[in-house]
């Protein structure tokens, strides 16, 4: 794989938790323009991957090269859609303040509207089709409404990378559904989409390319028989094989249910 | 400290109390919403009360107030700051507590201890705006001009971290950094307060019009506007409360306070 075409590269990546290995000898590429999607069990570590390729966590051992630079160097082409839990509840801003606060890279200043970034803002919500959510509190909006908010605070600066972390958890299915149209399209734009989902099923109708992560890749590939049996041995229960080659359903419950 | 003569009129000491309340009113109005939002109160009222251990110690030893209460005050503050960062993680939180209660307990000791002419330790507890000199009206507005200063160039980076601090690791910003900033710009705060309001009853300015600021208001400006509108109008009712009912200001400010947020 030429240099040039990698969007992402993880290489041997250990995160711990004091004395708790969290990810252990992760390694994977992922090529500019496709769409991966990253499964696995509840604690299997996929935030931790997140925090730990953008820098929020230190990482024990190992290499993140995000467009072959340093992530540091990047981040202005870097968006990341962090779980909604994240956001402090005690902060009253707009759901138009929101999103303008994907453009504060630097610390400094006072405004957070400005002409210019309205515009940016506003673009970046009718994406989204939540343009007339602007002068809405953040806090009253719904959950479906407050995940778009993020996704569009994600992509008001035009990344060239998006990272999404169970984007669609909590939004009703015609969200959802549209939230993957979206996506789909911004990779069709040439934006490479990693995104971390519980729902299998939804997921391998947009992906290019899954990875299941359990404490380390045990798989990454397009899908097939070899992730059933890499996703039958991560999530330890059987997973039947549905929509395009990929798990979609998990058939017997666990053995110490 | 040296005394610079401030009151242009018969009603100087009021006129010294309301200055001195009005640089509190501006100071808490864009220092308390960080607070507020980073749920800082604890470690802030932390802060305030463990500086009556520096107050105490620096009388004790016949220190100049005026020259070791700031850098004090400020090492205070990165410390309490170091300590609640560390609770996050695991450790407890009753370490905020202990530094907060050990500075109080080591201030009424060395207070008891200092020979001669000492300051009453409840004007330091509870605060006494008219008792208030000129230079103690300066000393508070250089304090509270110099974090209302830091707020405003920050503005921007504290408000990414008071929203989503590890979004704001993810756009590049200096996350730890403008926590310990924001530590530096509260204990700054606390200490241009803690003459006329005393370390017991500041928190109450400080934290209050912002929490009805949040209630009250759609957006960030809104919430800061709401926050200044209230600490104005606190000031000048509690002062006239008062005057009126001989009450000590902290007192009747933090009457008005509390009857603002029930009432809002």
């Amino acid at each position: 794989m030429s240099e040039r075409k990698i969007a992402l590269e993880v290489e041997d990546l250990w995160v711990s938790y004091g004395e708790s290995v969290v990810l252990e000898a992760v390694s994977f590429r992922v090529e500019r323009g496709r769409f991966i999607g990253i499964i696995g069990p509840n604690g299997a570590g996929k935030t931790t991957l997140f925090k730990a390729i953008l820098g929020i966590i230190p990482v024990k051992r190992g290499k993140v090269r995000v467009f072959g630079e340093d992530v540091d160097r990047v981040r202005d082409r870097i968006g990341y859609v962090p779980q909604m839990v994240e956001t402090n509840p005690m902060v009253p801003l707009t759901c138009g303040e929101m999103v303008a606060m994907g453009l504060v890279a630097r610390p400094w200043g006072v405004r957070v509207l400005s002409g210019s970034t309205e515009d940016k803002v506003r673009r970046a919500m009718a994406l989204l089709g939540i343009e007339d959510l602007f002068t809405v509190p953040y806090k009253t909006a719904s959950v479906g409404q407050k995940q778009r908010v993020l996704i569009a605070r994600a992509l008001v600066k035009d990344p060239q990378i998006l990272f999404l972390d169970e984007p669609t958890a909590s939004v009703d299915e015609p969200t959802e559904t549209n939230v993957f149209y979206l996506l789909n399209q911004l990779k069709g734009q040439g934006m490479t989409i990693v995104m971390i989902s519980h729902d299998i099923g939804v997921l391998s109708q947009f992906v290019d390319e899954i990875a299941c992560l359990n404490r380390t890749l045990v798989y990454h590939g397009k899908g097939g028989e070899e992730l059933s049996s890499a996703i039958t041995s991560a999530y330890s229960c059987p997973v039947d094989l549905i929509a395009h080659g990929m798990p979609h359903r998990v058939l017997k419950r666990h053995e110490d249910d | 400290m040296i005394e610079i003569p401030l009151d242009w009129s018969g009603l100087g000491l009021v006129k010294n109390a309301f200055l001195s309340l009005l640089g509190g009113a501006l100071v808490s109005a864009l220092v308390g919403p960080f607070m507020f939002m980073r749920r800082l109160g604890f470690v802030s009222a932390g802060i305030s009360h463990a500086l009556l251990g520096v107050i105490g110690v620096a009388l004790l030893f016949g220190l100049p107030l005026s020259a070791v209460l700031v850098p004090a005050t400020v090492v205070l503050g990165l410390f309490m700051g170091m300590l609640e960062r560390r609770s996050r993680s695991g450790a407890p939180e009753v370490a905020v507590a202990l530094t907060w209660t050990v500075g109080m307990a080591i201030g009424i000791t060395a207070l008891r201890q200092v020979k001669g002419y000492v300051p009453d330790a409840m004007s330091y507890l509870f605060g006494n705006a008219f008792l208030l000199s000129g230079s103690d009206v300066l000393f508070a507005w250089g304090l509270s001009l110099s974090a209302s200063l830091a707020v405003l160039l920050f503005f921007r980076g504290l408000l990414a971290c008071a929203v989503d601090e590890e979004f704001a690791v993810s756009q590049g910003l200096p996350a730890r950094g403008l926590y310990y900033l924001l530590l530096v710009i509260i204990s700054l705060a606390v200490l241009s307060l803690v003459k006329s309001l005393g370390v017991i009853l500041m928190i109450a300015m400080l934290l209050v019009p912002p929490a009805i600021g949040e209630r009250k208001s759609r957006g960030i400006l809104g919430m800061f506007l709401w926050t200044l509108g209230i600490n104005l109008f606190t000031v000048c009712v509690g002062l006239w409360l008062a005057l009126r009912m001989d009450l000590p200001v902290s007192v009747a400010i933090t009457f008005v306070l509390a009857g603002l947020y029930i009432l809002l």
